[in-house]
């Protein structure tokens, strides 16, 4: 018999969230590893109360699995984790956490750390920062990548209108504040003959945020018309989008890992990122470059546009960085990771 | 549909609307009936109540936009399933903003189905309202009877039924006009009637603005007045308007094959020759669907949810709108030379025939053969996303 987890998480194929869609990448890899995932679904949105998260750890079909996975992030628990684990720790079973985001309130970073069995972080910051808390043992999985070859330039160019010959900088991901579209805005303002295609929307359906309308009128005044922002964009846009593109800028100022811009290294996009830690170990490996200020970008965007062999270089440690991190590979090591819990448990 | 679902196996608990309930929970038909709030629409204990009922989704049969945006329903991280219900065309703001984080949405006609889809909605699922096919039926032979017992001397009078509750955009004024230009366009039909089934003095204006915030909007006419204005309070059997006692309290949908003093619904109906539903847009007209069950066909306002439940009854053309506020949102007027037309051409047909093919038409609308498939496929896919277990096989439901 295979492994069989529980997993709770914000599910939905409706449901915009980035750990939604990890999730559902994740098991769907663990599925043809032959693991069953029980998804125990999470609201996404809306107000949480102790009751409401006790209700979702008390639905976990303990009888039916070996083990519970959480897919944590702070906004989806609203500082109600206690309520939460004390719920699940009842069920008697070891308690896997990933941690999509740590550092940021180390209080519930100690909290999920005692009350799992084990955590998983994405990267080697993480788990620094969780060492520098006080745990010990943290896991690294990287966030999995599902490369995925866009569709011809010209053809993706022709399917949004955009001449040919264009040099086109982009981006795709949510139209978060700390995404620093700003930034990017204004480093391609710089480069006189360059276009900037903005990919994504907002977590829900509804009218524009405020700060997509500023980040438009912003745009309109830095680089009128040579701006596009195409609104979300479902999955089976993304070859055509990403194709249209020449290179991605990525400009969060705050990110312990991305989806986003993972999304852009599966699509074996040449990308040019912020200095944050979690960029600069994928720089290290030669999957993407990081700038140091806004003159910088303007810099290394300009050159992709311009140097062919430097953006093909790019694209293919995109590319190389994507297929060592598959799903598939990212399955495995969950799979390897659980077993050992597992086996753990039995020798206490 | 309650009941229904629990004769199914489904654990429904019910939390009645407008303070109801206000002793302890009871359990009816396998359905468990909670105390209601204080809010009238629950919106102070619609959250405990889901958690305490275990639920896995909370069904609002209300229209979204009376729920506060601050209140329980619209902010609580629960899998909210509000029925959209849709009476004008555009579909407003005031409801769709009610709308972004929902589960699910149940759209009861497939008017409101693709208004929220054109505004953008992926989240909405079809679900037809149901009627009691084999309750709401047509008593053969017994037409006569029911005129009588619904006080009407001769057997042989032509009847209309508006059923309706008199506010702003059931159009009352309008649709009495309608019958009005029917009887000043036909001299030589002297047995006509038009039962109002509604209540007589109308919505007033401290009742319109307490249902302003509840969401219902716009007070009604007094239809004693609006029948003097139009000459019609003379003689007396053209127009009948049971007393207010009788609206606020109602008639059950059946009480058995008494014919001297059972008074129902279905009697209604079939006392009927036509129902007349000409108002400023309904998402569905519960009323064109039970007389067409009863094999009464009905006149609807060519617009919003109407026509899609009249069967083979009548529509009549709209020759204007009005506006609702600023968002756009219509109501329609149906053309009063078309109502009367349409009054006319229902007089001038085969009513039997007519009202066979209404019934047989109805029966999409029956509990058990139609509409409770909607439900079992709607739940057996929210099954999938709520409790949803991945192998290699596909997604299938895990509880």
């Amino acid at each position: 018999m295979g492994l069989k987890i529980a997993v709770v998480t914000p599910w939905g194929k409706l449901t915009r969230c980035g750990i939604r869609s990890y999730s559902e990448a994740l098991t769907s890899a663990l599925a043809k590893q032959g693991v069953e995932s029980y998804i125990v679904r999470l609201p996404r949105f809306g107000d949480k109360t102790p009751e409401i998260v006790r209700n979702v750890a008390e639905s976990v079909p303990a009888g039916k699995v070996d083990l519970i996975s959480v897919q944590h992030e702070y906004g989806l628990y609203m500082n109600l984790e206690s309520h939460f684990y004390t719920e699940l720790r009842r069920h008697g079973l070891p308690i896997v956490t990933t941690l999509h985001a740590v550092g940021v309130i180390g209080s519930t970073d100690v909290y999920v750390t005692r009350n799992s069995s084990r955590v998983i972080v994405h990267n080697k910051h993480c788990a620094r920062i969780l060492r520098r808390e006080g745990y010990r043992n943290p896991f690294i999985i990287p966030h999995g990548c599902d490369f995925k070859p866009t569709i011809p330039r010209e053809e993706a160019r022709a399917k949004y209108s955009i001449p040919p010959q264009a040099k086109i900088v982009g981006y795709v991901g949510y139209l978060s504040e700390y995404k620093g579209l700003e930034i990017l805005i204004e480093a391609c303002s710089r480069i006189r003959d360059a276009y900037l295609l903005i990919g994504g929307g907002w977590h829900v359906t509804g009218p524009e945020p405020e700060n997509v309308t500023h980040l438009k009128m912003f745009a309109e005044q830095r680089m009128p018309s040579r701006y596009e922002f195409t609104g979300f964009v479902p999955d089976e846009d993304l070859p055509s989008v990403y194709g249209a593109m020449d290179c991605v800028g990525y400009c969060s100022h705050l990110a312990t890992e991305s989806g986003a811009l993972l999304m852009a290294l599966s699509h074996g996009k040449a990308v040019v990122s912020s200095p944050l830690p979690p960029f600069k170990e994928k720089e290290a490996v030669g999957a993407l470059v990081t700038y140091r200020n806004s003159l910088d970008l303007t810099a290394k965007l300009n050159r992709l546009l311009n140097d062919e062999v430097e953006r093909k270089r790019l694209e293919d440690g995109a590319k190389r960085y994507a297929e060592e991190n598959s799903w598939d590979a990212v399955a495995k090591r969950h799979i390897c990771f659980f077993e050992q819990v597992l086996r753990q448990k039995k020798a206490r | 549909m309650a009941t229904r679902l629990a004769k199914k196996g489904h654990f429904v608990a019910h939390v009645p609307m407008g303070r109801v309930n206000r002793m302890s929970d009871i359990v009816d038909q396998g359905v468990l009936i909670t105390r209601s709030g204080l809010n009238p629409w629950n919106d102070d204990v619609i959250r405990r109540r889901y958690v305490d009922s275990k639920a896995d989704m909370l069904i609002t049969l209300k229209e979204p936009w009376l729920f506060d945006p601050n209140g329980q329903t619209i902010r609580s991280a629960i899998n909210n399933v509000p029925y959209g219900i849709i009476d004008h065309d555009p579909v407003s703001p005031a409801i769709t903003s009610k709308l972004h984080t929902t589960f699910k949405i149940i759209a009861p006609s497939r008017f409101a189905e693709r208004q929220l889809r054109n505004s953008g909605f992926q989240n909405v699922v079809y679900i037809p309202h149901g009627i009691d096919w084999n309750t709401y039926k047509i008593l053969e032979g017994h037409k006569a009877e029911c005129k009588k017992l619904w006080y009407m001397k001769d057997p042989e009078i032509f009847t209309g039924i508006i059923i309706a509750r008199n506010q702003g955009r059931k159009m009352l004024p309008r649709q009495i006009r309608g019958y009005a230009r029917f009887l000043e366009l036909n001299p030589d039909i002297r047995k006509t009637n038009m039962i109002i089934w509604s209540d007589a003095r109308g919505q007033t204006q401290a009742d319109a603005d307490e249902a302003a915030i509840l969401g219902i909007s716009s007070q009604g006419i007094d239809i004693m007045h609006e029948l003097r204005l139009l000459g019609l309070d003379e003689p007396r059997d053209r127009i009948t308007i049971p007393s207010i006692e009788v609206i606020s309290q109602g008639v059950p949908d059946w009480s058995g094959p008494d014919y001297t003093n059972a008074f129902d619904m279905v009697k209604l109906y079939n006392a009927a020759d036509f129902v007349m539903l000409c108002s400023g847009g309904e998402c569905v007209g519960m009323p064109l669907i039970e007389g067409a069950s009863c094999g009464t066909a009905g006149i609807t306002t060519d617009a919003t949810g109407g026509p899609e439940h009249v069967g083979p009854g009548l529509t009549v053309k709209w020759d204007d709108y009005i506006n609702l506020g600023s968002s756009g949102a219509r109501y329609f007027l149906a053309s009063i030379d078309g109502m009367a037309e349409a009054i006319t051409r229902i007089y001038n047909t085969d009513r039997e025939k007519l009202g066979h093919r209404a019934r047989s038409w109805a029966k999409r609308f029956d509990w058990e053969t139609g509409v409770m498939s909607y439900w079992d496929k709607f739940l057996e896919d929210c099954e999938t996303e709520l409790r949803p277990r991945v192998t290699s096989e596909g997604v299938k439901a895990w509880a």
